[in-house]
């Protein structure tokens, strides 16, 4: 038995110090001021808190229906609502900066220079510890065609990031593309500037129950994330945010073990509002129980 | 923040029992809550039994039992979580959270009569209103309860005076819609200050809320919509109002003033 005293569960990511691997997935939370709410829920205990999708100007998002289950998982479509990042940085930013645990801002552009306007706010703005690229957004000089489909627009979008701001960059790839291309959408945006990579946005399926086009989430696409976890691995070396049908104990190594620095849950959140703080405190017992000082012995573990 | 907080404890079934076809009754006796706090209109959400399901499941209260410190929610069977249950037997533990949604206290001292306009499982929340009403505030409520027939009926334990009942096979009170039961009454107190509070299918509450509209009766609608979390962070169940405004039918809602909704936007 290597029993061991203390387990340090802090990991760095995108020069960020976060006292535990365990995230919020943008989208499942808002803006904090719903879960907070709940009693046994303490933002402060998380690795970092991450916004809810936000665009440059306000959005009512899509009409209803907007969610249905679907193979143990759900199906969205939300369409992005949310105020605007100009009362997210003055309103929200704050509230969620009050736990002590680093914020991270997610911006959604539906152009390149809508990201580059967003991430000049957020550098100015007080509060914001990092970005979150969300590159799964129609390219609407594009064909509306999402910018994360193709290397060269992805890098452009980072690039362009990376221009406005001196904040840590995280570009979030999306899984709706060849598995054969990932690795090479992933280099590009390492090459531009991202100091790390969070995957995988929602994978896009079509006319499930109303929904015509949504992104399903949850525990169907697991497997689909740790796959492309692992390819894109290879190709980078910037740290990796991994999510995805991330429920338990089990689940959570199962992604350190991928090659993630930190890991983000979304959809558990909806059928156990402390899902967080259970997984928060089961790591650090299983590490405990398993003689493990430090999560860098996790990293990478299925390649050795 | 002045919002409550929301509670995520065990209760224990104290009791779950059919009450009418495909229906049931389960009271809950939470271990570390309140009761007395919850709100007419409010409601939990149940952690889903399948474990499966990805979904938080929102039930309406319909009575609360301040003395013993439990309540009961009314629910149908309508598909594997609810059917799962509906087997739970007496004294088994289940999770849930809440209270949640803005339910309201009604002043009937402001009204001649408050009436609570209930379609099939619509029916739940609005015992808890009565109940407020006529027990704590001495106010006179009267129910319209709609059903498909008899055998769906639940036994709301009412003297006949507060209790007009509408079946859509006639097996039971007035044959038809309780949108038309309601319209025959409303003609009659068209000059009277009336409060109606409705729930049911979206198709009903749309016409009782434009007849009260017609009449100036005041007019609230509970509505109900599939919900991921129920406590309002994932916007699956924002709808735009009237005025433009988003409203999240679980944090906003679910009781919302009829005027504002735009019935188009409920889909």
């Amino acid at each position: 038995m290597h029993s061991v005293k203390q387990v340090d569960l802090s990991v760095k990511i995108a020069r960020l110090i976060l006292q535990n691997p365990i995230m919020l997935a943008s989208g499942c939370f808002g803006y904090g001021e719903e879960f907070f709410r709940i009693e046994g829920f303490d933002p402060s205990r998380l690795g970092a808190i991450v916004s809810k999708g936000t665009t440059l100007l306000p959005r009512d998002g899509n009409l209803q229906p907007r969610i249905c289950e679907h193979r143990s998982g759900m199906v969205n479509s939300i369409g992005l609502e949310n105020p605007g990042i100009d009362v997210v940085v003055e309103k929200k930013v704050p509230f969620m900066a009050w736990f002590g645990v680093p914020v991270i801002l997610n911006i959604s552009g539906f152009t390149i220079e809508e990201f580059a306007i967003m991430a000049k706010k957020a550098n100015s703005a007080k509060g914001v510890s990092a970005l979150e690229v969300n590159i799964s957004c129609p390219n609407v000089h594009g064909g509306r065609i999402p910018f994360g489909c193709d290397p060269l627009i992805a890098g452009q979008v980072t690039a362009a990031v990376r221009e406005a701001t001196d904040l840590p960059i995280i570009v979030k790839l999306t899984p709706n593309v060849d598995e054969g291309i990932i690795g090479v959408i992933a280099q590009a945006v390492e090459a531009a500037g991202a100091d790390a990579i969070s995957m995988i946005n929602t994978v896009k399926v079509e006319n499930v129950g109303n929904i015509k086009i949504g992104g399903l989430s949850g525990r169907p696409i697991k497997q689909t994330a740790l796959n492309l976890i692992k390819i894109v691995r290879r190709f980078v070396s910037v740290p990796i945010i991994g999510m995805g049908g991330i429920y338990n104990v089990p689940d959570v190594i199962e992604f350190l073990k991928a090659g993630c620095k930190g890991v983000a849950v979304g959809t558990a959140n909806f059928s156990n509002p402390l899902v967080m703080m259970e997984l928060k405190d089961g790591l650090g017992k299983y590490c405990l129980e398993n003689g493990i000082q430090n999560l860098s012995q996790f990293y990478g573990a299925e390649n050795h | 923040m002045a919002e409550n907080p929301i509670h995520v404890c065990q209760a224990k079934i104290v009791s779950n029992e059919q009450i009418a076809k495909d229906t049931w009754e389960l009271f809950l006796e939470p271990s570390d809550f309140d009761v007395t706090q919850i709100l007419p209109g409010q409601f939990i959400c149940l952690q889903p039994l399948n474990s499966q399901s990805a979904m938080a499941r929102p039930f309406s209260i319909s009575m609360v039992r301040t003395f013993k410190g439990i309540f009961s929610i009314w629910y149908k069977v309508v598909g594997e979580n609810t059917r799962l249950l509906s087997q739970l037997p007496e004294g088994q533990q289940i999770k849930f959270w809440g209270p949640l949604g803005n339910g309201f206290i009604p002043e009937p001292n402001f009204y001649d009569e408050v009436w609570l306009v209930g379609g099939g499982i619509g029916i739940a929340p609005l015992c808890f209103f009565k109940k407020g009403i006529t027990e704590y505030q001495e106010g006179i409520a009267k129910v319209f309860y709609g059903a498909k027939s008899k055998d769906e009926l639940i036994d709301l334990q009412l003297d006949e005076d507060e209790l007009t009942i509408a079946t859509d096979d006639g097996s039971a009170g007035y044959h038809g819609l309780v949108t038309g039961l309601f319209f025959d009454k409303a003609k009659e107190y068209k000059d009277k200050k009336i409060l109606v509070i409705t729930c049911g299918p979206n198709k009903m509450m749309e016409q009782i809320s434009s007849l009260c509209g017609l009449l100036k009766f005041d007019c609230y609608v509970i509505l109900e919509r599939i919900m991921a979390c129920g406590i309002g962070a994932c916007l699956g169940c924002s709808i735009k109002m009237k005025s433009g405004e988003m409203k999240r039918i679980c944090h906003d809602g679910p009781v919302i003033k009829a005027e504002e909704v735009d019935w188009n936007a409920l889909g």
